[in-house]
């Protein structure tokens, strides 16, 4: 395992923000060095978090930021690395660290990743990563391009793209136009401003040199934005003990997405595929109807496609936000991308079931 | 080859069982729409009972009757509905099926809120829900049973046939039938009279009016299959057993593995009624099948103190005839889901114990409630 990068002159200091500076300053002086950040959400403060992982990660409260390193073996041994972590958004938290490697990505996110469900990735779809680009072209007076983009098909698993120094705008046309989504984009800023920066749609997001404030105002609060509003939607949407009451969620793919039993059929295999799943078809055709439980939580959902534009996801009793997060994602990723929104409740009349 | 067929015969036979309870369960839901959400039927309602039991106000408990709805409109009408796939086409089976539906053409007390106490309604009326294709010639059927006084109503079934069509649920009364509704005592546009019989309307309903109401209620009234309370369970209720440690193994390890549940019939129907709306039931029975079954598919014995051990994973990488290939058996058309999962472990299951029972004509015998003989020949539809 390499060792992490050290910062010379007291390395995670006060405030996060400006042990950020000093890493954009560490970056600035080496070239393989970047800060890696991935962004997350939970309901737990971060003690509370990592509690069950306190012989692993010894948590220190810094001004503004908490500062987690992670130990080697059970016995308190080494520090194998120090990650800084600070809140983003409304539950939304940020951890970042320092690297010249993917090992060391790696481990933070394993690390993370132990602490599911209590916690949700962020999830970007490519619109949204694409939105990110064009308000940071519009604010700043900048130019996005792209350095390396990669995209993956909704339906054909193995189908890749690869790209290579285009227009930000002409990457995402071309993976829409090709039925894929953008996963991850290796970026430049070039303009009154310089940034070299990723972007991945799980939140991740990599500064490699340039203006760090920049990358912390127009990608990191963006994608704290963005996922926030998400998890908010998937907040207390379980349907609670008992109840008849159910708080759907749309996702709504903005153009017809189902016209035959074909496209049902495209959609139930894309939830068959969800690792750790299980489905059961209540209707495949003329609409859908599927129960799909999740085994690496008990999270159970029942999931309609009742119109040619969007499909209704029904959490039931203790599904979690992870799980709907997951979910979401996967259907997004396996099917189709669109927008996670509340549907209205709205009261029919009797003319209009009566004709 | 041909005990392959057998095998799949009896594996889509299961499929069709589950299929038409979840057909009965869109109709109920379609109706419990039209009565709990639509304006202004809603608010003028007192109750809409999905699992109704009505007994007569001379009638024991035991007399209890179960149509797949009722509605208590006002204190002087309800409404009785009973969804039915058709009629037999023998005569006296066809007699008999009418007649069955004389329990309900007497004075009965209908639920008239969830703690309130049971109202009888002046009177009510019998509203049947048939598939579109019989429904013309079951109405001649049974008002020429009415003429020749083969069987006499006080309250006469009212038909409607249902069709889906342009992705709606769509219920219309069959035109030309004496039978229609006693409902004068309620306000006029509450009264399916002035709707179904004078204007001659269709109710409509979509899918999506209705996904809300199924996703809180995938049963009704009617018995299901234990196919379908089984994949009920596994994917939405066995988890719920699990413990906390349990659980941790399939977060950190393949939840392929097996876990053991032991538990009885009643700690099932708790854990239910603890997650579901149910309100009653014949839960117990439907409950203690669908355990029967799982035994005869090899998915959980029976252990003393009349308990149950499951044998609970997620089974969906083991698609196909279990003990199959996996990736073989994976049909381009069928996606690796629990209905036909289940399904084939129950029909495996059938076929070890058919060994041991198969019928000397080389039928097969009723070794299981979920496996039933075949349909006589004569009938052209079931119930």
């Amino acid at each position: 395992m390499p060792r992490q990068l050290q910062l010379t002159g007291g390395e995670f200091v006060d405030h996060w923000g400006d042990t950020l500076a000093l890493c954009a300053g560490f970056c600035a002086r080496n070239q393989r060095a970047k800060i890696f950040f991935t962004t997350f959400f939970s309901e737990k403060t971060p003690h509370a978090l990592f509690g069950k992982l306190s012989r692993l990660v010894k948590l220190t409260k810094k001004t503004d930021y908490w500062l987690g390193a992670l130990v080697r073996g059970d016995k308190g041994g080494r520090t194998k690395l120090k990650f800084g972590l600070f809140q983003s958004g409304d539950n939304a938290w940020t951890a970042f660290t320092l690297t010249r490697t993917i090992a060391n990505e790696d481990v933070l996110l394993r690390l993370l990743g132990a602490l599911s469900p209590n916690i949700s990735e962020a999830c970007l779809t490519s619109n949204e990563i694409r939105s990110i680009f064009e308000d940071i072209e519009e604010y700043e007076g900048v130019t996005v391009s792209v350095n390396k983009a990669v995209a993956y098909s909704h339906r054909h698993e193995g189908q890749i793209s690869f790209f290579k120094n285009e227009a930000y705008h002409a990457v995402f046309n071309k993976a829409e136009n090709e039925g894929k989504f953008v996963d991850k984009v290796d970026f430049s800023l070039t303009g009154p401003h310089y940034l070299h920066g990723f972007l991945a749609r799980n939140g991740v997001a990599k500064f490699m040199a340039g203006d760090i404030g920049l990358f912390q105002k127009s990608i990191l609060t963006s994608v704290a934005r963005i996922s926030s509003s998400k998890h908010g939607v998937f907040r207390n949407s379980s349907r609670q003990p008992g109840s008849t009451e159910v708080s759907a969620i749309d996702l709504q793919f903005g153009e017809t997405a189902f016209q035959g039993r074909d496209d049902n059929l495209a959609f139930i295999s894309s939830l068959d595929q969800m690792a750790r799943s299980g489905i059961a078809v209540l209707h495949e055709n003329p609409y859908v109807h599927v129960s799909l439980i999740d085994f690496f939580d008990g999270s159970a959902f029942d999931i309609f496609a009742t119109s040619r534009k969007a499909v209704t996801i029904v959490p039931q009793v203790g599904a979690s936000p992870f799980s709907l997060n997951r979910l979401c994602n996967h259907i997004f990723e396996n099917f189709r991308e669109g927008l996670i929104a509340k549907p209205e409740d709205k009261t029919p009349t009797i003319e209009e079931v009566l004709t | 080859m041909a005990e392959q067929q057998t095998f799949s015969e009896c594996v889509d036979k299961l499929l069709d069982d589950f299929k038409l309870y979840d057909k009965t369960v869109d109709l109920v839901s379609c109706w419990e729409f039209f009565y709990t959400k639509v304006a202004p039927i809603r608010e003028n309602i007192l109750h809409f009972d999905r699992f109704p039991r009505l007994i007569s106000p001379q009638e024991s408990e035991r007399d209890r009757k179960t149509p797949d709805f009722a509605v208590l409109v006002s204190e002087s009408y309800g409404l009785v509905g009973d969804v039915k796939s058709g009629f037999p086409r023998e005569e006296l089976a066809f007699l008999r099926h009418l007649e069955r539906l004389k329990k309900y053409d007497q004075p009965l007390s209908f639920k008239s809120g969830p703690k309130s106490k049971p109202i009888a309604p002046t009177t009510h009326d019998i509203v049947l829900i048939i598939p579109f294709r019989d429904a013309q010639e079951i109405v001649v059927r049974i008002e020429d049973l009415l003429r020749k006084g083969a069987v006499k109503f006080e309250r006469s079934p009212i038909v409607f046939e249902w069709v889906y069509e342009s992705d709606e649920y769509i219920f219309r009364k069959v035109a030309r039938q004496a039978a229609d509704f006693s409902d004068a005592s309620i306000p006029e546009e509450m009264r399916l009279s002035k709707h179904f019989t004078s204007l001659g309307r269709s109710l409509k309903v979509s899918p999506d009016n209705i996904k809300r109401i199924n996703a809180t209620w995938q049963f009704c009234n009617d018995e299901p299959k234990p196919i379908y309370t089984i994949v009920f369970l596994w994917t939405k209720i066995l988890y719920q057993l699990l413990n906390e440690h349990q659980r941790d193994i399939w977060r950190r390890k393949n939840p392929q593995k097996e876990l053991p549940i032991v538990v009885t019939v009643r700690e099932l129907v708790d854990k239910i009624s603890e997650l579901y709306p149910i309100e009653w039931g014949h839960w117990t029975d439907w409950i203690t099948k669908a355990l029967d079954s799982l035994v005869t598919a090899g998915l959980a014995a029976r252990v003393p103190d009349g308990r149950y051990a499951i044998r609970y994973r997620n089974l969906t990488r083991e698609v196909g005839e279990p003990g199959s290939p996996p990736l073989a058996a994976r049909g381009a058309t069928h996606p690796a889901e629990y209905a036909r999962i289940l399904a084939t472990y129950i029909c495996k299951g059938l076929r070890h114990k058919k060994g041991e029972t198969e019928m000397p004509d080389g039928t097969p015998a009723q070794t299981s409630l979920v496996f039933e003989p075949p349909t006589p020949p004569k009938s052209a539809t079931e119930e």
